[in-house]
């Protein structure tokens, strides 16, 4: 069984419909990644997975528990953990206070949040060096890992991740990339990853899925959509 | 020159009571950019509550304890009830609402209690009400009516009563408390985690429905604390006591900086001396325009108020 089980979900926002009967679904391990371009209905698949926007139609199953009628908390302590689009850190806090709220969800000992907090900076070696900065003063690509990094303090079963590279200077988009990637072999995290930059998403992900306008338009192994014609002239530029 | 010292320390003490209200307004804005016009008149139903409670014979503890209760649930009821249903219909709509709140609860303790001020011990009107309760107030002489401490330092002229140095030393407890609260407990970090950015707070895990009713409640509680204060102060509450230090507790936490804790209490200790020094000058005309008056100075020199932080947003 799947860890995420995603059947026929549809969103609207009033008139309009962002997900029209989408169905995928993420096996433990594996990295997913959503491509499409802006406004395909990528973070809005992100949003309604973490519950922060009801589906008006369809079935989310994690873990095999329901949870598209649970709140966003609920969600987050059964192990789905969003890191989302444009980060939102928080600005007032300093980068260790933001990497301590990510494990609201988990009360847990001192020793033990000391012990994650040093697993995150080994990851983003950045982040501790400005462990007492506040998180505003940091640049859009220390801005990202302290996201993932907070997300990573909820020991998430799977990470959501949203638009990992908007923003952020090429060399930081490979540098995070990598790091999803050692995420993922090494400690066998599993990702679903929406991405506009689809080259590089399909680099790494396992599987994908490419949303058009609220539709699933075409799935499969990353590898081979790397190389599919249609998929090249849409959104690999070539 | 020696007026003016003495104006300021007699500020402080109805400045803290502002403070106390200012708290609850700066809370709950804080959450959810809301400014909820009824909380003034929870200040007022906090103080009949309590003044009703000691005068059926509660000690004043008890009387205070069931009133941050009993008010902090109906702050709770009020936010489900009437603004919950209203989150996503924009800002004009929960504000017109609280405004509606406001005047309800003003005109319903009018219709109930009477219109007239009601001093310690409190009675029930004459009518169908006393009929019911009349009987269960016990005799005014047996009661135990707290009092606020009547003594003075007087130094070199200069006088501090008591009274107004325990209300002032009260004020900086509870904000000290509830600043200490966000920062170092769970559920404090989670409502401080709401005001800064809301969607980050319920994707790491804050509960967003159960941390709103708790910022509710806890606002409310502190607006009862201020109405006992108040209370005794004057020794007389009334319907519209919400209405005019609600206004001016609004006011002092816009002006301290709305969402910042330490800003409340600034803010209300300013706009409480500010009008002691109008009084003191032959002014009091002008007492009541002088919170609004300041509002409108700071924002056009701060917008963000004294200690509220302007920051550029990065996107």
């Amino acid at each position: 069984m799947s860890l995420l089980q995603v059947e026929n979900l549809t969103v609207r926002y009033g008139a309009i419909e962002a997900l029209r009967h989408i169905s995928f679904s993420v096996n433990e391990g594996e990295i997913v990644t959503f491509v499409g371009s802006n406004g395909a209905g990528k973070t809005t698949t992100m949003r309604t997975l973490s519950g922060l926007v009801r589906a008006s139609a369809g079935k989310i199953r994690f873990k095999g528990v329901g949870i598209d009628t649970l709140a966003s908390h609920q969600i987050v302590k059964l192990g789905l953990v969003q890191s989302p689009e444009g980060r939102l850190v928080f600005p007032d806090l300093s980068v260790k206070e933001n990497l301590l709220l990510g494990a609201f969800a988990r009360p847990a000992s001192n020793g033990e949040l000391q012990h994650e907090l040093e697993h995150v900076f080994a990851l983003f070696p950045r982040l501790k060096e400005r462990i007492n900065q506040d998180a505003h003063t940091l640049s859009g690509g220390e801005q990202q890992m302290l996201a993932i990094g907070r997300a990573l303090m909820a020991k998430p079963a799977l990470l959501l991740l949203d638009e990992p590279s908007l923003g952020i200077a090429p060399l930081l988009v490979q540098q995070i990339f990598q790091k999803i990637v050692e995420l993922n072999k090494k400690q066998g995290t599993t990702i679903l990853l929406a991405e506009q930059n689809a080259r590089m998403a399909l680099k790494i992900a396992h599987r994908a899925y490419v949303l058009e306008v609220g539709e699933i338009v075409q799935q499969g192994v990353a590898a081979d959509l790397l190389n599919d014609e249609r998929l090249q002239k849409a959104y690999l530029g070539g | 020159m020696f007026d003016l010292i003495q104006y300021l320390v007699d500020g402080l003490a109805v400045g803290s009571v502002y403070a106390l209200i200012a708290l609850g307004y700066s809370m709950v804005f804080g959450v959810l950019q809301l400014v909820n016009f009824a909380h003034g008149e929870l200040f007022m139903v906090g103080a009949y509550f309590v003044m009703y409670a000691i005068s059926l014979g509660l000690p004043w503890p008890v009387a205070l304890g069931l009133g941050m209760c009993f008010v902090g649930l109906f702050a709770v009821a009020m936010e489900r009830l009437c603004y919950k249903p209203l989150r996503g219909a924009g800002k004009l709509a929960p504000l017109i609402t609280a405004v509606g709140l406001s005047l309800l609860l003003q005109n319903l303790v009018q219709a109930i209690l009477g219109p007239n001020p009601q001093s310690y011990p409190a009675r029930v009107p004459e009518g169908k009400l006393s009929q019911f309760f009349g009987q269960y107030l016990p005799d005014p002489s047996q009661l135990q009516i707290p009092h606020l401490p009547d003594g003075l330092f007087d130094w070199n002229d200069l006088v501090i009563r008591h009274r107004d140095l325990m209300i002032f030393t009260i004020a900086v407890f509870v904000t000290l408390g509830l600043e200490l609260f966000l920062r170092k407990t769970r559920p404090g970090r989670g409502i401080r985690a709401l005001a800064l950015q809301p969607n980050a707070a319920k994707l790491v895990g804050v509960p967003f429905d159960f941390t709103i009713s708790m910022t509710f409640f806890i606002g409310a509680a502190l607006a009862v604390v201020a109405g006992l204060l108040q209370g005794m102060a004057d020794n007389q509450v009334t319907p519209y006591m919400g209405i005019s230090s609600g206004l001016k507790a609004f006011a002092a936490a816009v002006l301290g900086g709305i969402g910042v804790i330490p800003g409340a209490l600034l803010g209300g200790l300013v706009l409480g001396i500010a009008e002691r020094l109008l009084v003191g000058y032959d002014l009091s005309t002008y007492k009541d325009g002088a919170a609004f008056f300041i509002l409108i100075i700071v924002l056009l020199l701060r917008p963000q108020g004294l200690l509220g932080k302007a920051r550029m947003v990065k996107v």
